[in-house]
């Protein structure tokens, strides 16, 4: 363990090194698929399916790690997305809208729902907030198994459509694969770039001190509003590509456990750092399927790892770090004085 | 004119009700400061004054345009900055990112840019150490940051609220050293103080509030001699 913190310290300090580790993860990731490995289809579903807890936890990162709102109902935004796309591209009405359009309209659905459920908790902080967010997840989620003329109820939606790209359907792991490994690409380089904005700047503020940050001429309204509707854009995305991905979804697929699932990531990965997200999704969501040959015990290791892991690193593997140094005046980089 | 009015001003926080009538003024160019004993209502005035609660009666006019009504990151854009009690600066982000922050409402960067190294020359301790996270400063160096922050707003008011709260008898003094030099500037202060000797010092003027009603003001001087203020506040006898 010693090993993993010290290279943890080494790469706090050298942001390239991070660069480098992370670069080679995504190659190896990215050339998976192509190498004949033993049980390569369930390498793919896992981390697969890993990558879509990725993409969620970008978006949630957006609400917890960026604005300091605790949702607990991530998967209501998850569900949405994943419905509208099911109800509006299978069998279900026979209506079949294709998934790239959708991919958008089911990000736009899951904004908007957003956006209704934070206006009236916008004016709420902490423990408040973490209480609507989770009746509004429970809520979606009862709306969906009883709304049975709309969803189907407990018996589901199936038959969903495949995604078709210049006549290719994807109706294999890898499609998806790829799909969401571009995906997680796409979001963790808007998300960057978020955070470095202005827009995050206020957000960061609004999470050190509420009063402060209005006191400092942001509008925190507004910008709670915009991270609420951002984070469920993310959220609703991902719902259409898993639902795609599943071929038939149920209202069980967006239970409590999976909110709870996409914080403890990002809690795990270090608040405030998309890069700390993906590992925190690698390490939550690939590590209980990648212990399956410990069978019975699997859970209890997973348990064990996770208390040993807050213990070791309590801010999660990536806390935030703050900017580079920049040039002084003089075009010298100055030694930071707090290096030991 | 003056540059804030505060016409008749009642608060309540919920069914308590905190200032009952408040009225007060602030001439440009001004350290006023506000006396009185713990729950009086000096930072519910200050509050209120920045819209961080809203009054349940009354006006507060700034350089002559009603306050009453907008929110308090509007009201930061008129020219009104508050240093909150206790401190409060955004501890885990840097100095710098502090500073930044404080200049929210301005989009100039080059001026932003030369307003920082303003301030640095009026604390060299922060330029020390303005990529350290802020929540690692002692509390003289965040009571400093928090004043820095506010500053960059480019206010034509600050509102500093207790800013010697728990600090030792040398840093009160070179922050009122500090308020001082940032009045000569030509920014107008209110100044919430515990400390009433000190308060007086170096402002211009003084209320004395008692709970939620301004009870009587004086020059600086007159307070300092005033009987009352002797006992209850100077302890004086």
């Amino acid at each position: 363990m010693t090993m993993i913190q010290n290279f943890i310290a080494v790469y706090a300090r050298k942001r390239w090194l991070l660069w480098v580790v992370l670069g080679l993860l995504a190659a190896a990731l990215l050339v998976m698929p192509l190498l004949p490995i033993p049980q390569k289809n369930l390498w793919v579903r896992i981390l697969g399916y890993a990558g879509l807890y990725i993409l969620l936890g970008l978006g949630l990162l957006i609400h917890v790690g960026f604005a300091g709102m605790l949702d607990l109902g991530f998967a209501a935004y998850y569900g949405i997305g994943a419905y509208t796309y099911a109800l509006l591209a299978s069998r279900q009405f026979d209506i079949h809208l294709p998934f790239w359009g959708m991919l958008l309209v089911g990000g736009l659905v899951a904004a908007l729902a957003g956006a209704l459920i934070s206006i009236p908790v916008l004016r709420l902080r902490g423990d408040y907030l973490a209480i609507v967010t989770l009746g509004f997840g429970e809520i979606t989620r009862l709306l969906l198994l009883n709304l049975k003329g709309l969803t189907n109820g407990s018996q589901g939606v199936i038959g969903i459509d495949k995604p078709v790209l210049f006549g290719v359907v994807f109706n294999t792991g890898t499609h998806f694969y790829y799909l969401i490994f571009l995906l997680i690409l796409l979001f963790t380089f808007l998300t960057n770039r978020l955070i470095q904005s202005r827009i995050g700047r206020a957000w960061l503020a609004i999470r050190e001190d509420e009063d402060v940050a209005e006191m400092s001429g942001v509008n925190t309204i507004w910008y709670k509003l915009l991270a609420f509707v951002l984070g469920a854009f993310i959220g609703g995305l991902g719902g259409v590509v898993f639902a795609s991905w599943q071929g038939s979804i149920f209202p069980d697929n967006f239970n409590l456990l999976v909110s709870i699932n996409v914080l403890c990531l990002i809690i795990l990965g270090g608040l405030g750092n998309q890069y700390g997200v993906i590992i925190g999704a690698l390490a939550l969501i690939a590590l209980p399927d990648m212990l399956r040959g410990f069978s019975d015990f699997r859970m209890l290791i997973f348990g064990i790892l996770l208390v040993v892991m807050m213990i070791l690193k309590p801010n999660g593997f990536l806390p935030r770090v703050p900017p580079r140094l920049e040039k002084a005046a003089d075009g010298k980089i100055k030694p930071r004085e707090d290096r030991a | 004119m003056a540059l804030l009015t505060v016409q008749d001003v009642h608060t309540s926080y919920g069914k308590i009700r905190a200032l009952h009538g408040v009225s007060l003024v602030v001439e440009p160019g001004e350290i006023v400061c506000l006396i009185g004993a713990n729950g009086a209502g000096k930072t519910t005035i200050l509050k209120t004054i920045c819209g961080l609660i809203k009054p349940s009666q009354g006006k507060i006019l700034f350089a002559g345009e009603d306050l009453t009504r907008l929110p308090p990151h509007e009201i930061v854009r008129r020219g009104i900055a508050l240093v909150p009690e206790g401190r409060q600066v955004f501890s885990r982000m840097t100095i710098q990112e502090n500073l930044e922050m404080g200049a929210f409402t301005r989009t100039n960067r080059p001026a932003i840019a030369a307003d920082i190294e303003k301030i640095y020359i009026l604390f060299p301790r922060l330029k020390e150490r303005r990529k350290q996270l802020s929540g690692t400063l002692s509390g003289g160096e965040q009571q400093m940051l928090a004043i820095a922050r506010a500053m960059m707003a480019q206010p034509r008011l600050l509102l500093l609220d207790e800013p010697s709260m728990g600090l030792s008898p040398i840093l009160l003094e070179s922050i009122f050293a500090t308020i001082l030099e940032i009045n000569r500037q030509g920014i107008t202060v209110l100044l919430v103080e515990q400390n009433t000797f000190a308060s007086l010092e170096i402002a211009h003027r003084g209320y004395v509030i008692q709970t939620g009603k301004i009870v009587f003001d004086d020059s600086a001087a007159g307070l300092k001699d005033n009987d009352m203020v002797k006992k209850t506040y100077l302890g004086i006898a």
